[in-house]
């Protein structure tokens, strides 16, 4: 994908992207809980640096915006728990409980410091 | 792993369906900001943050990957006046942010395709984003 994005974006185009990533240098087991518990896709591998310099990108940064992240997610689950019987209604409350659960393991995982989300922003040169 | 995508793809495309519910889009007005039927956490704030960083202005052509709904691509569109390139998979998600983009008459494209293979030409836009979706 960010190949394809490389090739089409003109010269000094600007790429700002906000991804949701397993933390560096954790254990296999932090990996799993970490992949499970996030977004699909939650395993960045190297990490998001390598893959735009490998994609032929440069002037890469990285923002931490984890505590966002964190508190989006407490408001989701607060504000979802407060429309539960509407919710249960629309989906199910089988499929609501397994949401929240869901939820809050992703949270748990953030404070764990085992799932981040950044801000990467990077020039096509 | 083709079915894992397929799997994906109803999964969002389920959420989208449901996203227009009353209860549905007040939580995710109370939880990012965004009315867009958004399954990301970017916020009003973080997605203008990206308007600043990427420089959105009218004339300039933005490219939105996996845009779902047209959170936050549609929403740059109309708050910069920049061209916007929206592109994802699931159906109901480009089927609600075609309609979007009409009625915030924006200008702009949407277009089913995967990130990895853009029907673009070469060097063709000026900024790209996504939310939550890079691999």
């Amino acid at each position: 994908m960010l190949r394809a994005c490389r090739r089409v974006l003109k010269k000094d185009a600007p790429l700002a992207f906000f991804v949701v990533a397993v933390a560096d240098g954790l254990s296999a087991r932090q990996i799993e809980r970490g992949i499970e518990a996030g977004p699909p896709h939650a395993d960045a591998g190297p990490g998001y640096g390598p893959l735009l310099r490998e994609a032929g990108f440069s002037g890469i940064e990285l923002v931490d915006v984890t505590d966002e992240y964190a508190d989006t997610l407490a408001k989701s689950i607060q504000v979802r728990e407060s429309e539960a019987n509407q919710l249960v209604d629309l989906i199910g409350e089988d499929m609501f409980t397994e949401s929240q659960a869901r939820r809050r393991s992703e949270l748990d995982a953030v404070h764990s410091g085992i799932l981040q989300r950044h801000l990467v922003s990077a020039v096509r040169p | 792993m083709v079915n894992e995508s397929w799997d994906l793809i109803d999964e969002f495309d389920a959420r989208y369906r449901i996203a227009g519910e009353s209860v549905v889009r007040h939580i995710e007005v109370n939880t990012t900001g965004s009315d867009y039927g958004a399954s990301s956490y970017t916020t009003r704030d973080q997605a203008d943050r990206l308007a600043s960083l990427l420089a959105l202005a009218p004339g300039r052509t933005l490219l939105d990957v996996g845009s779902g709904a047209g959170w936050p691509g549609i929403y740059l569109a109309r708050t910069t006046g920049c061209d916007v390139f929206l592109t994802d998979l699931p159906p109901e998600g480009l089927r609600q942010a075609h309609r979007r983009m009409v009625d915030e008459k924006v200008r702009g494209v949407v277009v089913a395709a995967a990130g990895a293979e853009l029907p673009l030409c070469d060097e063709a836009l000026d900024a790209a984003t996504s939310s939550d979706v890079l691999c």
